[in-house]
């Protein structure tokens, strides 16, 4: 009897390791699933923000600047230069977060991808650096001088941001380009893109 | 196909309403509020029922949701001349003292609620940011008489 028991026991705890694998292995397919679609999105929405030239192009302005700084005094000057400022460091701030994302779903992706060459890793590696490189002194130039003297550097700084799209695109074949004239909303989760 | 349908339709309602009531309105500004003015603020629904009536209440929905983003994205766009512009046709067109307009689009911030549900964060900031100006502007131009 006692034989039977450890017998049934030892058949429980074996149906109980088992149910637990099938389980394990199961959410593990819908995070990878996940993770992927979160990936597809994060670079998405990257490509959104690099995109959006419109947005970068009308805070550094100099046409607006010019108007402003022809047409009005010195305190709506200095309302302009405060919102400019403003802007441009909400949207460096978040073109920061979005690509360090990025990158730590790059990371995990490469772990897991074995027909990443080296010569595709050292590129987004340098292609990181560089963004980086000229995200820290972008941020420092607004902040001290303004958008309108860093206009020049802004455009390195998308630059720099689309080469690394680029780079990273090769992981996400399914993720296609899409004009930022017809991305229309971005909430969580869910890319509206027209055709 | 039923998709195809649905597409159409939204086409022919967006065509009716720009060709029969947009076209109507003095400038983007006055668009921008008539749009918004549709939407239900509990909802977030629009709803209006003439296109309603001709279309369906989704597609009426549907038409006048893409309006309102178009006029949102163009005027978050424009220059700030060019929006300095467009926040003049509209004062003028209000009929009322311009300077009383002014006053209260400053001290609301109306601008506000005209901004599009789901529209972009950032695309939001900068409407909000450029009317600010231009209405700082507008009302600098008024005083010395500069932008006339």
């Amino acid at each position: 009897m006692n034989q039977i028991m450890a017998f049934v026991i030892a058949g429980l705890l074996l149906l109980a390791v088992l149910v637990y694998w099938v389980q394990r292995s199961r959410s593990q397919d819908v995070k990878k699933e996940t993770e992927g679609l979160e990936e597809q999105r994060i670079l998405a929405c990257l490509q959104f923000e690099v995109l959006t030239k419109a947005f970068v192009e009308r805070v550094f302005s100099e046409q607006d600047w010019a108007f402003i700084s022809g047409r009005t005094n010195r305190a709506v000057r200095r309302l302009f230069q405060t919102q400019r400022r403003r802007l441009a460091m909400i949207w460096l701030r978040r073109t920061r977060k979005q690509v360090t994302q990025l990158m730590t779903f790059y990371r995990a992706a490469v772990r897991q991808k074995i027909d990443v060459t080296a010569a595709v890793e050292m590129r987004v590696a340098l292609d990181y650096m560089l963004f980086l490189l000229t995200y820290y002194v972008l941020l420092i130039s607004v902040w001290l001088r303004g958008p309108m003297q860093a206009r020049k550097m802004m455009g390195y700084a998308v630059g720099y941001t689309s080469q690394l799209c680029s780079s990273c695109r090769h992981l996400f074949p399914t993720v296609k380009a899409v004009d930022s004239m017809r991305i229309e909303t971005v909430s969580t989760g869910r890319l509206i893109a027209r055709q | 196909m039923r998709a195809d349908v649905e597409r159409t339709d939204i086409h022919r309602a967006t065509e009716d309403l720009k060709n029969r009531t947009l076209a109507k309105l003095p400038g983007d500004i006055a668009r921008l509020v008539y749009l918004a003015g549709t939407r239900d603020y509990n909802t977030g629904r629009y709803h209006h029922d003439g296109l309603a009536f001709h279309f369906t209440e989704k597609v009426a929905g549907l038409a006048l949701a893409y309006c309102h983003r178009e006029v949102f994205h163009h005027l978050t766009f424009s220059s700030l001349e060019e929006l300095v512009r467009q926040l003049e046709i509209y004062v003028q067109s209000t009929r009322e003292q311009p300077d009383t307009v002014l006053g209260a689009w400053k001290k609301l911030e109306s601008y506000r609620v005209t901004v599009p549900l789901n529209c972009d964060p950032l695309a939001a900031e900068l409407f909000v940011s450029n009317i600010t100006i231009a209405l700082a502007a507008l009302h600098c131009g008024r005083q010395d008489g500069s932008l006339d």
